[in-house]
């Protein structure tokens, strides 16, 4: 049997215009939440050189499609994003606040992202955010992501605050 | 200084920005009530004289419209402003919170510019 046809092909949904629109949406994102520049970076070097860092949080795509936005951070880069959400304040990289900043930053990116879409602006649904620090409660809100062999997926990779890396990936259930 | 807020987010970090916005605003409260849900919001607004109310749309458990129909259905906090602060912006999502009564919209991210442009004239009325 096959499968029908996405409502949003992923060829349209990953286009080079719409991860122009993801850019777009980190730099606004940064630029008026964090006053932080940010800066777009290689994707060949996102791919070898992964942080896969230890503070992650995810958000479902709900509706027209499904899939998900992830985003992964070192300690040190999530410290900074919390500590410039809260106004310049230092924050410890061990305290909630990381991974509560991180899910916001998620949130932000995964919403904005989806409302630059005409495709998906009214047609999808954000879920609430999933951070690295709640995958150990059970909660069925929680659940692990798919395998990515069952994804189509697009990975995008951001510089700020001088040295931070952001990485970034957008998934779509095939 | 103005007497009470309340801000529905179930983000901790976030209830925590939408304060400092509101005071780099020039927006200061005597007190500020916080709530992680709508659950949660109901239950300050039914014990607590508030003046505005500052809401997220998309939480866990009972998500910022339903809290609001709940209010306007129900008569509670009665022409207390409030102003929805969520990160997703279609026009369908507006009138979806203006159809639920909502007095203002706040697309995050945000400035501080902004939050006091939105409130500000909620607060005159």
């Amino acid at each position: 049997m096959t499968r029908p046809e996405p409502a949003v092909p992923a060829t349209e949904l990953f286009s080079h215009d719409n991860l122009l629109r993801m850019d777009e949406t980190v730099k606004e994102v940064f630029g008026t939440m964090l006053g932080m520049d940010v800066a777009t970076r290689p994707c060949p070097l996102c791919e070898e050189d992964c942080v896969h860092g230890p503070h992650t949080a995810h958000i479902g795509f709900e509706g027209v499609i499904s899939g998900h936005c992830e985003i992964h951070l070192s300690r040190n880069a999530s410290a900074a994003i919390a500590s410039a959400m809260l106004g310049g304040v230092e924050v410890d990289s061990q305290s909630d606040a990381v991974c509560d900043a991180v899910g916001e930053l998620c949130n932000m990116l995964a919403g904005g992202w989806k409302d630059r879409l005409p495709s998906l602006s009214a047609e999808c649904h954000i879920t609430v955010p999933v951070r690295s620090c709640d995958l150990h409660k059970h909660d069925p809100g929680t659940e692990p992501l798919p395998a990515t062999a069952e994804l189509q997926v697009s990975h995008r990779s951001y510089t700020f605050g001088g040295h931070h890396l952001l990485e970034l990936t957008l998934a779509r259930a095939r | 200084m103005r007497d009470t807020v309340l801000i529905v987010d179930d983000s901790a970090m976030m209830r925590k920005i939408v304060l400092r916005a509101l005071s780099v605003a020039g927006l200061e409260f005597n007190s500020v009530l916080e709530a992680a849900d709508g659950n949660e919001g109901l239950e300050v607004l039914k014990a607590n004289k508030v003046q505005l109310i500052m809401c997220d749309i998309n939480m866990p458990g009972m998500n910022g419209l339903e809290m609001l129909r709940e209010m306007r259905s129900k008569g509670i906090g009665a022409g207390i402003p409030v102003v929805m602060v969520t990160t997703e912006s279609s026009a369908e999502r507006v009138r979806e919170a203006v159809a639920a009564g909502a007095s203002g919209y706040i697309r995050k991210p945000f400035s501080p510019e902004q939050v006091k442009l939105k409130v500000i004239p909620l607060l005159a009325a």
